[in-house]
């Protein structure tokens, strides 16, 4: 079908473009072997020189979150780089916007690493999208670090990758201890048909059935999708106790609005978009009640510096996505500074050994997948377009 | 539940009628497909909000204003991106730039609203009513009487009124029109207002419905376009009854099947169809003019 042709010619697309940066590559011939010997003086030479590539939505839809992401990105570069820079020289980050375009994000992550020679890239910002780039960084040795890409399927992509968020797979646990404590025996799930909408499906009805519950049916629908009232009228003919509601901001607003008018009885149990605003925009007062999962943010010294430092620079208070973009770069330069390199394999042995590193979006312990394992999830309820916290600070045990 | 999902199909389709009348209508007369005609409905549903939220204008004047915004920035598009491109009598370059305006209202809407969703304030509009097994809300229901009653008109205008008749005349042989005194592009002008008139009022019904944002005309005026040429373009009767198809499909395939693959199921149906009557339902522009 059409989206299926799509996704192959993007595929072809991608093989194609990677085919000749490959060819360009060898007829460049290999990069000069780095300087090993570790002659005493100065290692400012450019070879050590952290340039760091970041892929993502600066417009578009989406744009809200790369901003954040890019916002906290300069903070930290501005951090680092008053502190010295890594190996004596200051770190280089440069913006390539993808409108959270698949196409678009595979340009923009060539162009960060041939042109701008980054051996680090920061992105992308859908699971999807980090899907699409993961294996052209594998191929070209470049270290891919997504701050806030969560999709359970990214740990088994086959691709290396390291993240700042926890995977879905954990806040789907929580979401379904949570129901499975409320009494709720019962679920169907509305989700967006994605990257991050099936892992999340997948995830949750793995651990809702393993704690003793029923999936009655689940149905999705596409991204953006304007009108949910056919898949809404499924689940209301299978009488659910609760629906899971994995789906991003545009259609989960849409979802409530209209699960409402079609006098829809069942709670809804929803994910961390409902951290957005924007499903209170869509939906009003038919949110109230709705309780989410989200990665805990908001506590500790590291993060109160940083929010203290945000609101100073950026005049609003930040979110999570900010404090992810600012651990990103953090992390990645502390590691820099470890390995004593800025090649993409020191800088990934390095990273792996980060251990409880108190960032800005919690403590970072990297497993051998490139997953966090020490982060928390809050669980929190909407009142009036405003989140409230119902239990904070829940473990994910893996 | 088959119902409901039935009562569903029908307002969709009442819906994407409204769509697919404008693309229609405009291809009668300007032999081309306004790709901007999804983001006139953004327009229209924007201008309601902001006359709404900025200005605190009741309901009534407030879709009045819609109507009046979605009318003359149809006649702007006619007037700056399709007919300076139509003079060199090149039949893409218009199709093209059409394009064009729509990228530009996109990127318009963008930066004065934000790229963010929103929604039109629905109060009782919105709230559910029951009749028999069927859950609606005035919402809806407007949505499909207000539809049903403009489709009506249209038809009447078309059929009676001088100005119908000339677009009907205009859609069946634009050189024969012109020799017997019919300016072709005063009639392109009023099959673009009249297009944009019913954009606006779609839109207006999508944002209390569901939600509006800059790019919302994008998946509706496909919607809406592929209802037209199922329904065999430039054939009024068509549209509608391919906009009833579409909104069925959509409809039975996401109440039964999955709205996950729903761009599939509608253009497969398109498909198929095309396959068996290249033609579309009904035959194309020619049947306007009898």
């Amino acid at each position: 079908m059409l989206i299926g042709s799509q996704k192959r010619r993007r595929f072809h697309l991608a093989l194609a473009l990677s085919a000749c940066s490959a060819l360009a590559l060898g007829l460049m011939g290999c990069p000069p072997p780095a300087n090993q010997s570790g002659i005493s003086g100065s290692p400012s030479g450019p070879s050590t020189t952290l340039i760091v590539g970041f892929v993502g939505p600066l417009t578009g839809d989406a744009a809200s979150f790369g901003i954040s992401q890019k916002n906290g990105i300069e903070m930290a570069r501005d951090e680092i780089n008053a502190a010295g820079g890594v190996g004596g020289s200051p770190v280089t980050v440069v913006y390539e916007d993808t409108q959270l375009d698949q196409n678009k994000a595979i340009t923009a992550f060539n162009k960060v690493t041939d042109s701008d020679k980054a051996t680090v890239v920061l992105g992308e910002t859908s699971s999807a999208n980090t899907k699409a780039i993961g294996p052209l960084a594998q191929r070209k040795g470049v270290l891919l670090l997504s701050p806030i890409a969560s999709s359970a399927n990214l740990t088994t992509s086959g691709f290396p990758l390291f993240r700042i968020s926890p995977s879905d797979a954990f806040q789907a646990r929580i979401a379904a201890q949570y129901a499975l404590s409320r009494g709720w025996k019962t679920t169907a799930i509305l989700y967006t048909n994605d990257e991050w909408g099936t892992g999340l499906k997948d995830a949750f009805a793995t651990d809702f059935k393993a704690g003793g519950g029923q999936v009655l049916g689940d149905t999705g629908v596409e991204p953006k999708a304007q009108d949910i009232r056919p898949s809404l009228t499924k689940i209301k003919s299978l009488k659910p106790a609760f629906i899971y509601i994995p789906m991003h901001p545009d259609e989960a607003g849409v979802a409530i609005k209209q699960a409402k008018q079609l006098g829809i009885a069942s709670s809804f149990l929803g994910a961390d978009s409902f951290s957005e605003p924007t499903i209170a925009k869509i939906a009003g007062s038919a949110t109230d009640g709705v309780v989410y999962t989200m990665p805990a943010s908001g506590f500790g010294a590291a993060y109160d510096q940083f929010a203290k430092q945000y609101q100073a620079k950026f005049n609003g208070a930040p979110n999570y996505n900010a404090a992810a973009g600012y651990d990103a770069l953090k992390v990645i330069a502390a590691a820099a500074k470890r390995a004593g390199k800025t090649d993409a394999t020191a800088l990934a042995t390095a990273l792996k050994q980060t251990k409880n590193y108190e960032g800005a979006s919690g403590s970072i312990t990297f497993d051998t997948n490139g997953d966090v394992t020490s982060k928390a999830f809050d669980l929190k309820k909407l009142q009036n377009g405003q989140s409230t916290l119902v239990q904070g600070h829940i473990a994910i045990n893996k | 539940m088959i119902w409901q999902a039935l009562y569903n199909g029908v307002v969709t389709g009442a819906l994407y009628a409204l769509v697919a009348l404008g693309y229609t209508l405009i291809y009668g007369v300007a032999r081309l497909i306004n790709f901007a005609h999804g983001d006139v409905m953004m327009v229209g549903a924007y201008t309601c909000l902001f006359c709404m939220e900025r200005f605190h204008l009741p309901p009534a004047p407030a879709l009045l204003a819609a109507i009046a915004a979605g009318a003359l920035i149809a006649l702007l598009i006619e007037r700056l991106a399709v007919r300076p491109a139509a003079r060199k009598g090149d039949r893409l370059a218009p199709v093209i730039s059409t394009i064009g305006a729509s990228v530009v209202l996109q990127a318009g809407a963008g930066l004065l609203f934000g790229a963010a969703a929103r929604s039109l304030p629905g109060g009782k509009l919105l709230d559910p009513i029951y009749l028999g097994p069927i859950q609606t809300t005035l919402a809806q229901l407007s949505t499909l009487v207000g539809g049903s009653v403009l489709t009506l008109v249209l038809a009447l205008f078309l059929k009676f009124h001088l100005y119908g008749q000339a677009i009907r005349a205009v859609a069946d042989d634009p050189t024969l029109a012109e020799t017997v005194g019919i300016a072709p592009h005063r009639i392109a002008q009023i099959a673009f207002a009249l297009s944009g008139i019913m954009a606006a009022l779609a839109g207006i019904a999508v944002g209390l419905d569901s939600s509006l944002r800059p790019t919302m005309g994008y998946s509706l005026g496909f919607m809406g376009f592929t209802a037209a040429v199922l329904g065999g373009i430039g054939n009024p009767t068509g549209a509608i009854l391919g906009a009833m198809l579409v909104g069925m499909v959509s409809s039975l395939t996401g109440t039964y099947l999955s709205s996950a693959w729903l761009p599939g199921y509608v253009f497969g149906t398109l498909a198929l169809l095309l396959l068996f009557r290249p033609q579309g339902l009904l035959p194309g522009r020619k049947a306007v003019a009898t």
